[in-house]
């Protein structure tokens, strides 16, 4: 795909599908495409893609992702009724609730073309995260989420990704905008979901603004077939005492690649990572965190859990800069992995990065295996050893998944990560 | 800590700075195959240290310097470099320590390590480097009644070509980087150590290293080699005069460690760091890398790197042995403008290998420092056991403390922990040392001290009191 007649092909198929777009936005496009033409995909060369190779997109001829019917009932449901959710099935939206706090980007381009000039890809450097670009030349649709001050949204906000088999291999380029005004807060569930045999590159990008005392919990599911590539971008700009919660959770998709970027810019501000993956048989699961302390009296706390078999590989690295003059900052973060079996492979980097001195730091980094004692202990009160590693990884899991909030959401995730375990109906008694 | 007392350290001058006038043999400035073939030439090497260095030199002249690390380097012009210095009185090297020049003892007087007192009262044999030639070697006899050979580099071609053949580059290939190929096609001397089989090495060696002749890039190469069930203890210790030019530095390390053998490295590196605006100081650009070839085979590297303009180092240790044990621990102080970019990769390869790393950061005025290292786990490393502390301490408001540690683990039995932090000195302890009557300054170097105390705890006797000695010195006034 680094190449130019394949550029040319994708940027041809999407000209005949936008029809009007403001010049804003047709000249951002232009920017972000000739970044793809130049520069291509990353290549492990990059030092952030040193562990992640994105050579088995090459051979494949994406196509813009077109509109494909299917039956909802297909998707596996969250089982959640009290969520405000609207669903993009290959990128095309699907029908918006009213109520809801999210608007379509293209309804938002229409009745007013500019309101998201300067704002839109604000906060995206194609840089440090070249398929960010991609996205930009080629998305179709997307959301955006404002919360006025004094608004108020009870209910978390859904929004489904679902990548379903098209003609070809379809590159599907969710594009997410979220705004939160002073001291307002949300709740929002993304879910990558895809529908077997579908082998299509789901690479999405949401931004967040959050003012002042704005407070967002957010949440990343993602559970794609294991044919479908998947990779995220995640920017947020944190005003004073504004907090970000994020949790995500990777259990499907081939080859998966997550970006989390925040910036903390005024005191009090705060940001709380968490993150589960687990990866089996060939899957590839790749997550990268940078959290930029740029002023004082901030405060991050990242932990990320790994549970990896087969011949899986994961990936993580987690980076922490503290800006010069970002002094009483306080940053914490920790990566542990549990290597189950065979053939499997971690990478993991931690990376802080300092220039003020006042400042507390510290990072971890563990691989390892199940405790033989802990496995011990319950095999003397009558457990089976399959089920009590299968125990001991979900208790190694849960320590992550414990603090999603929603109940329901908990709860599926949960369940998600317990089927994947070996003797999960006899663990599912036991939990 | 008030703004005099950080004047003070800076108008502090470098102790060690001053030139010793001795009349040199220099290549004028450049570097071709001519210039190597000159070298190669007059150390009267044999034909396969000529066709070592050509190929190492034809090489370098396909790379490119790496620009990876966290340094902000000044271009080097490697054409102005002079890559042969050598004492004039090549001819009639002395023979004792009586016949060596004067002015040299005088310089290694005016360090405070007197050649032959320090020898003799710490039982060190020391191999002098004076620039590029080696010009005392001393304790020969006792060391050869080991059957350990102790001599320069240069020396080591001359007598025992068979064992430099058979083991120089096996742990460094001259196409490793970019400053290890330049080193391999232009080193003029440096250490060679053999410790035969079943040999525990009487004494400690260690070889003082001074950079004189201004203008000319010092390029050793060292090779340890311990055989089966040997143990040896190597100490490196530099100081460098005062100048202002940029000097380039790229030393080799190799060590071999066969079967139960055992190595421990240290290093006390304390070059010229620049002056308080950063003009000078040494570029320390070194690749040092042990290999635990056989079962139980141990290789220990400690460092105190407190000088330098510009640190690019990465002391390694290649596990293939099964049961082979790689240690590492650092401190690195970085004051005014110097820069480190330092830290260490441990491979494990063989079966039930264990590594451990410590290392010890400490950043003040407006100094960069950085730990970067690896762990890796290869496939086959069942039982593979990793433990890696790295800590920073930051002293003043304009400088930087960072960790880049690489870990990579493709086998599900392998154990890997790493742990970092980043500080400044707690104002609680500064509190409890000045009520109990310490002075804020003395309070300063007991809370530092005892920061680095893994690691000093690792070096010789005589090491230790010296690194401390010199951290006191490095950082004097830096806390505010």
């Amino acid at each position: 795909m680094s190449a130019q007649p394949a550029i040319d092909y994708l940027a041809e198929r999407h000209a005949e599908r936008v029809v009007s777009e403001p010049d804003w936005l047709t000249a951002t496009r232009k920017t972000a495409m000739a970044y793809v033409a130049e520069r291509g995909l990353p290549t492990t060369r990059y030092e952030n893609w040193k562990y992640t190779n994105l050579r088995s997109l090459h051979r494949k001829q994406f196509t813009p992702a077109a509109a494909v019917t299917i039956d909802v009932n297909d998707v596996p449901q969250l089982g959640a009724n009290g969520f405000h959710t609207l669903s993009f099935v290959n990128g095309q939206p699907q029908e918006i609730h009213p109520g809801s706090p999210a608007q379509l980007m293209s309804t938002v381009f229409e009745r007013q073309p500019d309101a998201l000039a300067g704002r839109l890809s604000a906060l995206v450097s194609y840089e440090s995260h070249p398929l960010a670009a991609l996205n930009t030349a080629f998305f179709a649709d997307g959301v955006v989420i404002e919360v006025k001050a004094g608004q108020h949204f009870d209910q978390p906000l859904l929004l489904e990704f679902v990548s379903a088999p098209a003609a070809g291999p379809a590159l599907i380029c969710p594009r997410v905008l979220i705004v939160l005004e002073a001291n307002t807060r949300l709740q929002v569930i993304e879910r990558y979901v895809g529908l077997p045999d579908s082998e299509n590159f789901t690479n999405a990008v949401t931004e967040v603004h959050l003012a002042s005392g704005a407070h967002l919990d957010h949440y990343r599911l993602q559970e794609a077939t294991p044919t479908d590539t998947c990779a995220q971008l995640l920017a947020v700009h944190q005003a004073a005492d504004s907090r970000l919660n994020t949790h995500s959770v990777d259990t499907g998709g081939k080859l998966v690649r997550n970006d989390l970027h925040t910036w903390l810019c005024g005191p009090g501000a705060e940001a709380h990572l968490s993150g589960f993956y687990m990866a089996v048989r060939t899957q590839h699961v790749d997550n990268h965190t940078v959290i930029n302390h740029n002023a004082p009296h901030t405060t991050s706390r990242e932990v990320y859990r790994g549970v990896l078999a087969d011949r899986a590989r994961a990936v993580f690295n987690g980076k922490v800069v503290v800006a010069k003059d970002a002094q009483k900052t306080d940053a914490r973060q920790s990566n542990n992995n549990l290597i189950l079996s065979g053939k499997a492979e971690i990478d993991t980097k931690p990376e802080l990065e300092i220039f003020a001195n006042d400042v507390k730091a510290s990072h971890g980094a563990t691989v390892g295996q199940l405790d033989d004692e802990a496995l011990f202990y319950l095999r003397t009160r009558g457990i089976g050893e399959r089920t009590a590693r299968a125990l001991l990884t979900f208790a190694f899991a849960d320590e992550v998944l414990a603090a999603i909030e929603i109940p329901e959401l908990r709860k599926y995730v949960e369940e998600t990560v317990t089927r994947r375990l070996p003797d999960h109906e006899r663990l599912a008694k036991l939990t | 800590m008030s703004n005099r007392d950080i004047e003070q350290l800076v108008a502090r001058q470098y102790e060690h700075g001053f030139v010793t006038e001795i009349e040199s043999v220099t290549l004028p400035p450049g570097i071709d195959e001519d210039v190597i073939r000159h070298i190669s030439n007059m150390k009267g090497e044999p034909d396969f240290m000529l066709q070592w260095r050509l190929r190492a030199y034809r090489h370098w002249l396909t790379m490119t310097e790496p620009d990876w690390a966290q340094l902000n380097i000044a271009p080097i012009d490697y054409q102005g470099i002079s890559y042969y210095s050598a004492p004039k009185s090549d001819e009639d090297r002395p023979k004792s320590l009586d016949e060596v020049d004067p002015k040299l003892l005088e310089t290694y007087d005016k360090l405070g390590i007197p050649l032959h007192e320090r020898a003799a009262l710490a039982g060190v044999a020391v191999d002098a480097v004076f620039d590029s030639v080696s010009v005392a070697t001393t304790f020969k006899e006792k060391l050869a009644d080991a059957g350990v050979i102790f001599c320069s580099f240069s020396e080591a071609v001359r007598n025992h070509p068979e064992l430099v053949e058979k083991h120089l580059g096996m742990v460094v290939p001259y196409t490793d980087n970019f400053f290890a190929t330049l080193n391999s096609a232009v080193f003029t001397d440096g250490s060679f150590v053999f410790v035969p089989k079943g040999v525990r090495c009487p004494m400690e060696l260690s070889t003082y290293f001074r950079i004189n002749a201004a203008n000319t890039g010092q390029f050793e190469r060292t090779l340890i080699v311990a055989e089966e069930g040997s143990h040896v203890s190597y100490l490196e210790g530099c100081t460098a005069p005062m100048r202002d030019e940029n000097q380039l530095h790229a030393a080799v390390v190799e060590l071999v460690a066969l079967d139960d053998a055992e190595i421990k490295y240290s290093t006390v590196q304390n070059w010229y760091p620049g002056d308080e605006n950063g003009v000078g100081g040494i570029y320390n650009f070194v690749t040092k890398r042990g290999e635990c070839r056989g079962k139980n085979a141990k290789i220990s590297w400690t460092q105190v790197e407190t000088g330098s303009a510009i640190t690019w180092k990465y002391p390694s240790c290649i596990l293939r042995g099964d049961n082979s044990v790689g240690e590492f621990y650092s401190v690195a102080v970085t004051n005014n403008l110097q820069q480190a970019d330092t830290g260490t990769k441990m491979i494990h390869i063989g079966r039930n290998t264990s590594s451990t790393i410590v290392s010890k950061g400490i950043s003040a005025g407006r100094a960069q420092n950085s730990y970067r290292g690896l762990v890796k786990v290869l496939p086959g490393a069942e039982y593979a056991r990793n433990h890696a502390q790295c800590d920073s301490l930051l002293m003043g408001d304009r400088c930087g403390a960072h960790t880049f540690p690489y870990i990579e683990v493709a086998n599900p039995t392998a154990k890997i922990e790493h742990e970092a932090t980043t500080s400044k000195i707690g104002e609680d302890q500064l509190f409890y040392c000045r009520q109990r009557g310490i002075s804020e300054e003395d309070a300063v170097n007991m809370i530092v001290n005892g920061f680095c105390k893994d690691v000093f705890r690792e070096l010789p006797m005589e090491f230790a009191v010296e690194a401390q000695n010199l951290l006191n010195v490095s950082l004097e006034g830096a806390v505010g």
